[in-house]
């Protein structure tokens, strides 16, 4: 199936390989990311900078990366995108596959993007900070992309040098960010512990030990899809290896209480779960118009179901690419023109039916 | 996840506030968050930084320091930084380090980096992309400067520079092919 939008960004499957549902866990893990905040020494930051200087530091580090990925691997293949220059379309597609920021997009025309498609690497320029280093993986794989994003930035510093305080460690423009400059998070599907009502205990206990959490939204104000992002909140006083490792004890831990209530949901309402994701196959499977948030909240049932094992023939890639593909942005992408909220449903429920096509899980009959 | 004051209504609004030194996560829906005085944008998550920094001025205020003295190479005052939550340049956390060291420790729990340090794990600096950043920056700064021969000078210098590296790189390439 083609993907949509792929001309624009054809050398950028780096950022989307978390699609590909081959990390750890991926079917409760969708993604996992790692980002690095960083100024270069003698700019100013974004409050103060002009728009010269701006532009000087979006060559400097074009240049430092040019450099880094020629003495990787020799041909390394980047993208580079001026945010200016882009429609707004695919500055959208670019926001629903987390390669830009909305802060970006805000102060489009100094933003830029560099993206090499070796690594899963993404450069985002001129965002709060003149340098935010990201690692998008699939699953969760916490070590290696901080593994990645430490070898960028590593390689940037031997001909960059980025402002540094002897005590506080990396400047940012937010105090927030200084220190190690690091936040690492995972998305992360948590249906077992919401139905089970355990969901409320995690979240506080998490909040507890000096992580943060939120849900993701949908086009409204509520939660929706059971997805939540899970982050470290400080960034200073604790060496990067030391926040990686404790979020990904932390998330493994998670993901054990999620496997457990979704063993109470087996054993004491197996028919009540079965009927929940089946009709939630059927929904997506037939209907003729569907808004994000009924999608997400459908595909957080048959995302359950595929983990459970009760639609055998479905595979996580497939959720991931519903997940995405169905986006605003992405779905105008595919049919080349802007939509109006009606168009736009009946487009998702149409792309929801092809993807649909590629694995059907055979009738419900035959399900168990 | 319901609200964590009344229990009854789905919780919306999400923030981390700094309570005694702790950091602490609340949900509360739309009504209990206004009661609090909170606003209540749907996706405030993060830190209202800027409301917490006027709220602690007091305390991390030190004599040393009054509102009004500006960082030397930005301009920027502490009292922008307070109203907007972003420090202007990198030297501010140095012309306000001791309010900043207060404001770090009451963020992170801690004002002392022991993460990567700046040189760590860098092997032996180029020598001709050092000196190539050198003169890069001075240019920058006879442009600034308004100094436009120099600056011509620099540029052509910086380009002699580069047709080496890219001549060293084409000749390394080469020899990786051979291999
Ligand atoms: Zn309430
Ligand atoms: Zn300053």
């Amino acid at each position: 199936m083609r993907l949509p939008g792929d001309d624009l960004l054809s050398a950028v499957d780096g950022g989307l390989s978390w699609i590909s549902g081959e990390g750890a866990h991926a079917d409760i893990i969708l993604s996992t990311r790692v980002r690095l905040a960083r100024n270069l020494e003698h700019f100013p930051f974004r409050e103060t900078i002009a728009a010269a200087q701006q532009e000087q530091v979006t060559r400097e580090i074009i240049d430092a990366f040019g450099e880094a990925s020629g003495s990787n691997g020799g041909s390394a293949r980047r993208q580079f995108l001026r945010l200016g220059d882009l429609q707004e379309t695919d500055l959208n597609l670019l926001l629903e596959r987390h390669l830009v920021s909305r802060e970006m997009i805000r102060f489009k025309e100094a933003s830029a993007l560099l993206v090499s498609d070796s690594g899963r690497v993404a450069l985002l320029i001129n965002e709060e900070d003149h340098l935010r280093i990201q690692v998008l993986e699939a699953g969760l794989q916490l070590e290696e992309a901080w593994e990645s994003a430490r070898r960028t930035d590593e390689e940037l510093r031997r001909r960059i040098r980025f402002a540094y305080h002897e005590r506080f460690g990396f400047l940012t423009s937010c105090p927030t960010n200084t220190g190690t400059g690091l936040r690492a998070s995972v998305l992360i599907h948590l249906p077992g512990l919401v139905l089970t009502r355990e969901i409320h205990k995690v979240l506080q206990g998490l909040a507890q030990i000096g992580l943060t959490f939120r849900g993701l939204y949908g086009e409204g104000s509520d939660v929706v899809g059971n997805y939540f992002q899970i982050s470290n909140q400080t960034t200073l006083g604790k060496s990067e290896t030391e926040l990686v490792s404790h979020l990904n004890q932390i998330t493994r831990q998670v993901i054990e209480y999620e496997e457990n209530a979704r063993q109470v949901l087996a054993r004491d309402a197996l028919d009540e779960i079965e009927d929940k994701v089946w009709r939630a196959y059927g929904l997506l499977r037939c209907a003729r118009a569907m808004s994000t948030d009924e999608m997400m909240n459908l595909l957080s049932a048959v995302r359950l179901g595929v983990s459970m094992k009760l639609l055998p023939d479905m595979r996580v890639r497939q959720l991931n690419q519903l997940l995405l593909w169905t986006q605003i942005a992405h779905l105008e992408k595919r049919a080349g023109r802007a939509l109006a909220k009606r168009d736009r449903e009946h487009e998702r429920a149409k792309l929801i039916r092809e993807i649909l096509d590629e694995a059907e899980p055979g009738h419900p009959k035959e399900g168990r | 996840m319901l609200c964590a004051d009344c229990g009854q209504n789905k919780a919306t609004v999400h923030f981390t506030q700094i309570v005694n030194d702790e950091t602490e996560t609340f949900h509360l829906c739309q009504e209990c968050a206004q009661k609090r005085g909170l606003k209540t944008s749907p996706v405030s998550s993060q830190v209202p930084l800027s409301d917490f920094l006027s709220e602690m001025g007091a305390p991390i205020f030190t004599k040393a320091t009054n509102a009004n003295t500006a960082c030397p190479r930005c301009g920027c005052t502490f009292r922008q930084f307070r109203k907007s939550g972003r420090l202007g340049c990198a030297h501010c956390y140095a012309t306000f380090e001791q309010e900043m060291s207060a404001l770090l420790r009451k963020i992170h729990g801690s004002n002392e980096h022991v993460g990567i340090t700046e040189d760590e794990s860098i092997g032996p600096v180029d020598e001709r992309e050092a000196r190539l950043l050198e003169m890069r920056r001075n240019l920058r700064q006879a442009v600034d400067n308004e100094e436009y021969e120099l600056a011509a000078e620099l540029r052509d210098r910086i380009s002699v520079l580069e047709e080496d590296r890219r001549a060293a790189r084409a000749t390394a390439l080469e020899s990786e092919e051979q291999l």
